[in-house]
């Protein structure tokens, strides 16, 4: 018998105001997922600092160098974003037996991953 | 081995498990976070010393603060997955993206002025 439900204050209320307590599974996995969202948008940081740092050592190539680690940056803070977009979304799904919703971000994010990347091989090779 | 009360999928629920699965991920991630904070705060301690060790014990602090904050977010999420109460909810997940961006500007700072 479940205990009494006390009032329920958490945040956000557009998700914990509709529908009811999802399988706990689903809840822990929704906010695995936000935190490996929050990692990727770490390491999008990470890797625009990092080039950054080294674009004095491509001469002739530090403009383009400067701006890959720029769309680097937004990536990261991107991912950030959509990690919590993502997780309210999620969960307020899962609260109403939704479907749960897609995400365009993912496709745009793996895009500009990938385009950096070849960018990169092409420019340092 | 039998539990009472429980029978089918329910019976092999551990309902610790996931809860300390996502507390290892909060772990990964608050490594991943300090890590990524001290990274800018070193960068910035090479143009102007003293902003860039105090970005860096901010950092450290924030870091140690949010581990403690997400060692109490487990021990409740117990609790509540026991006596099915209320789990968790998001507002340190808000911290955490609000950290993320201020990283991020630090970046954009670096590199604005990174030569």
């Amino acid at each position: 018998m479940p205990a009494e439900d006390p009032v329920d204050r958490r945040w956000p209320r557009s998700v914990y105001g509709v529908g009811e307590e999802p399988d706990p599974r689903f809840t822990f996995a929704n906010e695995r997922t936000f935190l490996a969202w929050i990692r990727t948008g770490l390491a999008f940081l990470t890797a625009g600092v990092a080039l950054t740092t080294i674009a004095g050592l491509l001469p002739g190539r530090e403009l383009l160098a400067h701006l890959a680690a720029a769309v680097l940056v937004v990536c990261g803070v991107l991912s950030g974003v959509v990690a919590l977009a993502r997780w309210a979304r999620n969960e307020k799904a899962l609260r109403l037996h939704r479907p749960l919703p897609s995400s365009p971000a993912m496709l745009l994010l793996t895009s500009t991953l990938v385009l950096v990347a070849v960018i990169a091989v092409v420019v340092l090779v | 081995m039998s539990r009472s009360g429980q029978d089918g999928p329910a019976r092999l629920w551990d309902p610790g498990a996931q809860n300390e699965r996502t507390r290892l991920a909060w772990q990964r991630t608050l490594l991943s976070l300090t890590v990524a904070a001290l990274v800018v705060a070193r960068l910035v301690a090479t143009e102007a010393m003293l902003p860039g060790l105090l970005l860096g014990g901010v950092a450290l602090a924030l870091g140690l603060g949010m581990a403690l904050l997400a060692g109490r977010r487990y021990t409740a999420a117990e609790v509540a997955v026991r006596t099915r109460g209320q789990l968790p909810d998001g507002r340190i997940n808000l911290v955490m993206v609000l950290l993320v961006l201020t990283i991020g500007a630090g970046a954009g700072l670096l590199l604005l002025v990174w030569s």
